[in-house]
């Protein structure tokens, strides 16, 4: 966010003094309660008001008015394509504004801006600013912030990236957005760990060390599989699995990271987890709080069983708390959780005969992990897609680089 | 508490900022507050049958006089109103509203118009 200069005195009024003037503070009291749509048109009120509006003391006070879902932005990723057509991963990027609870679509609008290589997928939001990577070969990788409620979006800097896995956090301390990569395969000693944090205020990378210890002749790769990394409690998480080693106590590593103080930790992960090889277990936020998912064969033909844990108090040892275990029928894959704590997952494929010709078709469902109750939703995506809160806010209206559209 | 600054009010002769429609408005809010305070819809359906036949210019007067008398309550509740009521409203219509006039040279504010252009769909009219 731009440095601007505090004006003062009378800076919202332009004319001389009326005794029915509405003080300074009334005024941005009513803006900052304002859609973003209202406040970019009133930008051209005045030149104080076009400024006050960008003002990062006023963003921060709008955020905090709008801090809450408006919906949810779907991003449908490179679909793999079917044997007839070819298409390129970066082009028919399409996203969707749905609402909340129901995930009626809104609005449709492509993503505005393309990779030249690999695919993209959203690695991370916060409050609302999506941050877009792709997965490529290394070197290639770039990163975009998009704020969906202004219509603007950033480039990051480009640096010669290994290739990383990235996330997005929220300074407090310091009203900053953070991006935080790390390698995305790693090992003590033949491949160290690289990671890089930007930061919004100073639009800049910059090294940072993991400062965690390793194990020897351990491979550390990438485990969750593409899914937005959760930032809760003031920290990014990632999660790397482990090969090679003796010990075979742990397959999987929990990392977390500081986004004010910019320090590593490695966190437990829970205790009554199981060792099962054929298990897929990825973390992700479940109402505010850190949760874990594992995917394991069931015992039904077609079942999956899912397992989640959430983290009861952040930061005490021992407070991952089981939370439930699902059996899902013809599951294919797992999304996220809604702002209810509802699971979205992807059913499927399931052969269906329409005029006497088999298609292969996909469900999304919503399933509350108290009452076990499943819900389809109604938005005919078949393929793999990322699910981002919406939230309106306008971080992103001024600064270096910024690009509308 | 509240009160403190109603009496002063009503000694100080010299204060022309609140009149007795206004009076009749804001003042009867604190005690009705504390009689529904729980109920959220029920304040609702009051505060929007008291602002019923209030112009939103009329509101301006409104918030003075819940400023002055330091009536947190009131000023949320209006300052919310007057959003809603500016907020599909066009760049001249608040202009009016706050009495604030366009200080941008002929030239910036059509390239500014044309920045968000998307900002000024559906805009209600004047």
């Amino acid at each position: 966010m731009s440095q601007r200069k505090e004006e003062r005195g009378a800076i919202l009024r332009r004319r001389t003094k009326h005794e029915d003037d509405l003080p300074d503070e009334v005024v941005l009291d009513i803006l900052a309660r304002l859609p973003v749509k209202s406040l970019l048109r009133f930008r051209c009120v005045c030149k104080p008001w076009y400024s006050s509006i960008a003002n990062p003391k006023f963003i921060t006070t709008h955020l905090l008015n709008h801090n809450h879902h408006h919906g949810y932005v779907i991003h449908i990723r490179w679909n793999i394509p079917k044997p007839s057509s070819g298409s390129s991963p970066s082009s028919g990027q399409v996203c969707t504004l749905t609402c909340d609870g129901t995930y009626e679509t809104v609005s449709e609008f492509r993503v505005p801006f393309t990779f030249q290589s690999g695919f993209p997928y959203v690695g991370g939001s916060c409050n609302g600013i999506l941050c877009f990577t792709n997965y490529t070969t290394p070197g290639s990788n770039v990163v975009y912030l998009w704020n969906t409620s202004i219509r603007k979006f950033k480039r990051l800097p480009d640096n010669q990236f290994p290739n990383m896995i990235f996330g997005i956090g929220y300074d407090s301390q310091n009203n900053d957005f953070k991006v935080v990569g790390i390698s995305r395969t790693f090992a003590k000693s033949k491949r160290p760990p690289e990671v890089r944090v930007y930061s919004l205020n100073s639009d800049s990378w910059k090294r940072v060390e993991l400062g965690i210890s390793l194990r020897p002749n351990v491979l550390y790769y990438d485990g969750n599989y593409f899914k937005a990394l959760p930032f809760v409690s003031g920290h990014l998480h990632w999660m790397f699995k482990m090969s090679g080693g003796q010990e075979r106590h742990s397959t999987h590593m929990l990392l977390s990271f500081d986004v004010n103080s910019e320090k590593f930790k490695q966190l437990q992960l829970p205790d009554d987890e199981g060792r099962g090889s054929c298990e897929m277990k990825f973390i992700t936020s479940f109402k505010g709080k850190l949760a874990l998912i594992k995917f394991e064969s069931g015992a039904q033909p077609h079942g999956t069983l899912c397992s989640i844990w959430v983290i009861r108090e952040y930061g005490v040892i021992d407070s991952w708390n089981k939370l439930c275990v699902l059996s899902i029928e013809n599951f294919n894959f797992c999304i996220s959780f809604t702002k209810d704590g509802l699971l979205l997952v992807q059913k499927g494929p399931l052969l269906v005969s329409t005029n006497g010709e088999i298609e292969r078709k996909y469900k999304n469902v919503l399933i509350d992990p108290e009452t076990l109750h499943e819900k389809e939703i109604d938005n005919e995506v078949d393929y793999r897609f990322d699910v981002a809160a919406y939230m309106e806010n306008l971080v992103l209206l001024d600064g270096a680089n910024v690009v509308s559209y | 508490m509240k009160f403190c600054t109603v009496k002063q009010y009503f000694d100080d002769e010299n204060n022309n900022n609140v009149t007795n429609g206004i009076a009749t408005t804001v003042i009867p809010l604190p005690n009705k507050h504390l009689k529904i305070k729980a109920n959220n819809k029920e304040m609702e359906q009051y505060e929007q049958e008291l602002l019923r036949n209030v112009m939103p210019q009329e509101l301006t007067k409104l918030i003075l006089a819940a400023n002055y008398l330091n009536f947190k309550e009131a000023l949320d509740f209006f300052c919310r109103t007057v959003a809603n009521a500016i907020q599909n409203k066009s760049v001249d219509y608040v202009r009016k509203f706050f009495g604030l006039e366009s200080d941008f040279e002929p030239g910036e504010e059509e390239k500014l118009c044309k920045e968000f252009a998307w900002s000024f769909e559906g805009v209600d009219e004047d």
